[in-house]
């Protein structure tokens, strides 16, 4: 798999880079994954609702947030530093052609992860994304073409928390989240964790695993 | 005429709305171009065309719920205006 990082990317340039990243997969490219690095930025799924952002315009800008539509299904999320946001770009022509099943795997991707940090973390039934108890610690929203994948995750290692408390993120109220740093006490390299999560996405999705992750 | 139908998306997935079409009718479309938008719960789900045509019916609307295997548009992959693509095995750029 390709892995390619994008340090201080704008969220529109990163939906441009992404739509010729998948295009690439689509035309018989290799899966790759990509890693983007947003500055303060929430981005909209195709579920969101106006209500669910609970500050005016002009607080949002004052904080520095940047406020971005975005092709992928779920409602409003939050991306910034101290977060690991991941597109897995993956092809699931050569792999299993169900959109649950490929949700379901990414959270177990994540919840692997997760457990080399320290973090017992666990699915839950009806509501996408990871979570530590009943604090959210990752958002999931994803798209398809031709059934490649993109958009993907963002996990919480140590963002400022606060950030998601103006919004009601995945359109759910009064969600409480948490990091790694949250739950450990201690700083997590986030490069060490983008490894375990790459080493962890390859497994699930290498050609020849298919359903045995 | 071909017929798009919603396809299937896997287990547990019975229905989508229609986020949006990318065309209109009466527009021409080309093979594998994504002609809808479809939505489920964490997921956005773009429909490719199977054949080059018109589209002639667009049965459904924006933010309409659809179940899969039902038939949303209808293609002309046989009409007169036609000018198909003498390169058809050009590399998809659409997505």
């Amino acid at each position: 798999m390709k892995i390619k990082n994008f340090y201080d990317v704008d969220y529109a340039e990163m939906l441009d880079i992404q739509k010729k990243e998948v295009a690439e997969v689509v035309n018989g490219g290799e899966n790759r994954i990509l890693f983007p690095h947003f500055n303060h930025t929430m981005t909209m799924g195709r579920d969101f609702k106006d209500r669910d952002i609970l500050v005016t315009e002009n607080i949002l800008k004052s904080l520095g947030i940047k406020l971005f539509g975005a092709d992928r299904g779920g409602n409003i999320t939050y991306h910034g530093p101290g977060q690991i946001v991941c597109y897995p770009v993956i092809n699931l022509n050569y792999w299993k052609k169900d959109i649950n099943l490929f949700i379901r795997s990414i959270e177990n991707v994540i919840i692997r992860a997760l457990a080399v940090a320290g973090v017992v973390s666990v699915k839950k039934k009806q509501l996408t994304g990871v979570w530590v108890k009943d604090k959210k610690i990752a958002s999931i929203g994803v798209g398809f073409s031709k059934w490649v994948s993109y958009h993907g995750f963002s996990l919480n290692a140590d963002p400022r928390l606060y950030y998601f408390s103006i919004m009601n993120p995945c359109g759910i109220k009064d969600a409480e989240y948490t990091s790694i740093k949250k739950e450990t006490g201690k700083d997590f390299d986030i490069e060490l964790l983008k490894g375990y999560i790459i080493d962890e996405l390859e497994r699930c999705f290498d050609k020849a695993a298919a359903l045995a992750y | 005429m071909v017929e798009i139908v919603v396809p299937d998306l896997g287990e547990d997935v019975e229905k989508a709305k229609i986020s949006f079409w990318h065309y209109e009718e009466g527009d021409k479309i080309e093979k594998n171009s994504d002609i809808v938008e479809l939505t489920t719960d964490k997921a956005t789900f773009n429909v490719p065309a199977p054949e080059t045509g018109i589209i002639t019916e667009l049965y459904f609307e924006e933010g309409d719920e659809v179940e899969v295997g039902e038939v949303i548009a209808l293609i002309d992959d046989e009409n007169e205006e036609l000018e198909l693509s003498e390169d058809e095995e050009e590399e998809d750029t659409n997505f």
